[in-house]
């Protein structure tokens, strides 16, 4: 909903209505900001990719209140883009992208041309085109599902393990 | 060292159906089409990254047609072509359409 709501308010600026543009960036900017709160709870792998979309949704409606006159607010939201930028960046550091996955986690690498949804024990794993994610799991196999688009597969993986998802044999 | 194992895509070719006992927040999306719809959108992709825009478009509008209609990303990636376009007044069409038709609880992921 908000690629909807963000590609709108882009189309609306183009045309010069930045009034409809804020509007749907509001509902951008809040829909990240109720995402972010919930995967600070959950401590989601997530987080840090979704900090960086959260930055470039408060610049986007910061430079639609610039076009607005509305300066005061839109350096509020610029210095807020920068706060969840460092946030992500002090994020990244401390990320377990070179590290081996312990044994009660699965790594999975999204190399495919698209992002996917893996399913593990029920919860959805959400990983864009590049992501890598450690999803803690039981030991030993558990069964997954994984979908891409309007494709589909199932099976088992192995906890303590790196499955890169590639395209090199489409 | 990185244990590294490839899930090859070639078995995304094996679809299989929406599984009993999935979980009901992600059963949701219909993820099962005509083949010949979901090839016009695969085609409608490539030729998006292509930057044939107004191909994909019409691809995407033939996916639609022959079955895809009720699947969100295809509005999408219609909508996000026209934009790249600078059909500005039909991407907000179709931003709006979809908003509208699909609400938050079909499309929140998107």
């Amino acid at each position: 909903m908000r690629s909807a709501y963000g590609g709108r308010a882009a189309a609306y600026e183009k045309k010069g209505d930045y009034q409809k543009a804020l509007a749907d960036h509001n509902l951008v900017v809040l829909f990240y900001a109720i995402e972010i709160e919930i995967l600070k709870n959950l401590e989601s792998a997530d987080l840090e990719k979704r900090l960086q979309e959260t930055s470039q949704a408060y610049s986007a409606r910061g430079e639609c209140l610039a076009a607005l006159g509305r300066q005061k607010a839109a350096q509020v939201d610029q210095k807020r883009a920068a706060s969840l930028e460092a946030e992500a960046k002090r994020l990244a550091q401390k990320s377990p992208s070179s590290q081996e996955p312990s044994s009660r986690q699965i790594q999975f690498v999204n190399n495919w041309t698209e992002a996917l949804t893996v399913v593990i024990d029920g919860v959805p794993y959400l990983l864009d085109v590049g992501d890598r994610k450690v999803i803690p799991v039981s030991a030993g196999f558990v069964a997954y599902t994984m979908q891409a688009g309007t494709r589909r597969q199932s099976g088992t993986v192995e906890a303590g393990r790196t499955y890169t998802i590639g395209s090199s044999s489409r | 060292m990185l244990t590294r194992r490839v899930l090859r895509t070639g078995l995304f070719t094996a679809v299989v159906g929406l599984a009993s006992g999935w979980d009901g927040a992600f059963a949701e999306e219909r993820t099962q089409f005509p083949a010949a719809a979901q090839q016009r959108y695969d085609q409608g992709k490539d030729l998006q990254k292509k930057g044939k825009l107004s191909e994909a478009i019409q691809a995407f509008e033939e996916a639609m047609q022959q079955g895809m209609d009720a699947y969100p990303r295809v509005h999408l990636q219609r909508a996000a072509s026209n934009f790249d376009l600078k059909n500005y007044d039909a991407a907000i069409t179709q931003y709006t359409k979809f908003i509208e038709e699909f609400g938050l609880e079909d499309s929140c992921r998107y």
